[in-house]
Parts: C-alpha cells; structure tokens; sequence
C-alpha cells in the first residue's frame, strides 16, 4: 500500500448520490419554505372561511368589511398587522384587543361571530439556539 | 507484552485525537453553519477502526469525546459529538469490514462524515423541538463531502508512514 490512494468506483458513486441528495433537498427546502414564508390574514364568519388575504411589509393598508350576524365588522390590514377598526357588538372586546401580526396569533369576536386569524410560516430556524 | 503494546499504542490515539480536537477548534472555518468543522479527530476514529476493529475504534472515540467535553464543550455538545461519533464509527465499520474493496479511505471517511452531520442534527432537532433544522442539512452533507474527502486521504498517508516506521500490528489488506 504505497503511493496514491486511488479512488474506487464505489467511492465515485457515493460521491454522486450525496451530491444528489444535498441538491435534492436544497430544491425540498426551498419548495417548503415558499410554501410557509408567507403569511396569510384568513377572516372567519359564522364559522365560514370568507376572505384569505397576504400579509407583508409591502401590502398597501386597506379596509375590509365583513358580514357578520349583527353587522358588518370592519377590518384594517395594515402593513404587517390586522385589527378590528369597528364592530357591531355590545362590549367591542375585539377593537380592544389590537392589532395581531404573527402566525397562531387570533382576534375573535363572539357576538358578530366574525374571526381574524393569522396562518403561515410555522417557526424560524434558530441558528444560535445550537 | 502484546496487549501492553496496545494498550499503549490506543492511549497515544486517544491523546493525539484529544490534541487534533484542540488544534480544530484554533482553526477559523469559513462556513457558518452550526455543526460544520474540519473533523480532524475522525482521522484518528478512522485509523484506530482500521488498525484493530470496532471495539477498540469505539473505545478511542467515546474517550474522546468525554475528554474533549472536560477541556472545553458543554453537557449538550459532548451529547452531539458522542451521538455523531457513534453512528459514524457503526457505519464506518460496516464500509470497511463488510463491503470489500467497494469503497477507499476516503469513501469511508466521507460516509462517517456524513453519518455524523446527519446524527448530530438529529439529535439537536430531537433536543430543541424544531425540525427547521434539517434546513442546514444540504450545506451540510456538502461539507462533510470536502472534509471527508481530506481526511481520508490523511489517514490514508499516516497508515503508510505508521506501517512503515513503527511496524505496530500485523499488515491488513485495505484498498
């Protein structure tokens, strides 16, 4: 055993398949995370999905009303953030509760039964949680 | 007188790899990415699996670890680095001892590095709850690609001299 190490044809098919593989879940990492990285306003009445809308930094501020069992509620989605503006219920628990912006977050409002919740983007990689 | 010999002869692996550890960790790695290193200690791993078996690899790299912990590392990177080591050294044992000729040195090596990115991250993702993690694993299997690469060719030349000059065991067939 003196001279070069030579490389063994096994060797050279390993070499290809990790290559493949590291390629393949690069392309897997990026589908899923397009999939997740976005974060989407869905607005729920009487237990029905009624409007889905994206949620950014970019998104231009606009003002959606929705139907509820007493009324209307009024909805803003601003840059980043949603909250109730306005709402035809007796304690308007759902104006005082803000504004909401990240995923899993919910506004609620019982009497109109008209729901504001934030799906999306499930946790960030935490690289110096290692 | 035989056994002696070994004894001595793993206790200078054990010190050499506790000292490659060090010296890795004097080394800047361009690549930012948590669980990314040179593995230098593995060329030790790799020699004592190939000069005398599986008991005595596991042996030297379960050291190791636990001394490298005491010098400098936390409980949770002595949990990483014995989980990385220990899949790497089963699979680095398969390579070698049951598929004959298949796979070099370096093959070998970079499948223990690739076994032992794919443990450790594993395991961190078991420990934190988030199998974001698995994110790092491309970069990573690219890595383990390089350094496998060159630590196999390393141990490759160390046997040579080692057999040469020291005449420690009895020559084996390895390609």
């Amino acid at each position: 055993m003196t001279g070069r190490l030579k490389l063994t044809k096994g060797d050279k098919i390993l070499v290809a398949v990790i290559i493949l593989i590291s390629f393949a879940s690069v392309l897997g990492v990026k589908a899923l995370s397009s999939v997740y990285s976005d974060r989407y306003v869905v607005i729920e009445s009487r237990g029905e999905p009624v409007k889905k809308i994206l949620l950014g930094p970019n998104v231009e501020k606009r003002i959606v009303k929705v139907e509820g069992v007493l009324g209307y509620s009024v909805i803003e989605i601003g840059q980043d953030k949603v909250r109730m503006l306005d709402s035809p219920c007796p304690d308007h628990l759902c104006v005082k509760s803000g504004a909401i912006s990240e995923p899993g977050q919910i506004i609620v409002c019982l009497p109109n039964q008209v729901v504001i919740k934030i799906i999306g983007d499930k946790g960030e990689v935490d690289a110096s949680a290692f | 007188m035989e056994k002696t010999r070994k004894l001595i002869f793993m206790a200078l692996l054990v010190s050499s790899g506790l000292a490659l550890h060090v010296i890795e960790s004097l080394i800047p790695f361009p690549i930012a990415v948590p669980g990314a290193k040179l593995g230098l200690a593995n060329i030790v791993t790799l020699l004592t699996l190939t000069i005398y078996g599986f008991k005595e690899g596991l042996t030297v790299a379960l050291l190791r670890c636990v001394l490298a912990t005491l010098i400098g590392g936390s409980v949770s990177s002595l949990i990483y680095s014995i989980s990385g080591s220990f899949l790497s050294l089963v699979l680095m044992y398969l390579a070698y001892f049951y598929t004959k000729n298949v796979f070099s040195l370096i093959g070998i090596s970079i499948i223990g590095a690739e076994a032992h990115n794919l443990a450790q991250i594993s395991v961190a993702s078991l420990i934190l709850q988030n199998y974001g993690l698995y994110v790092y694993l491309p970069v990573l299997l690219f890595v383990g690609l390089a350094t496998g690469y060159f630590v196999g060719l390393s141990t490759y030349y160390i046997k040579q001299v080692l057999f040469k000059n020291l005449q420690v065991v009895e020559r084996r067939e390895s390609g």
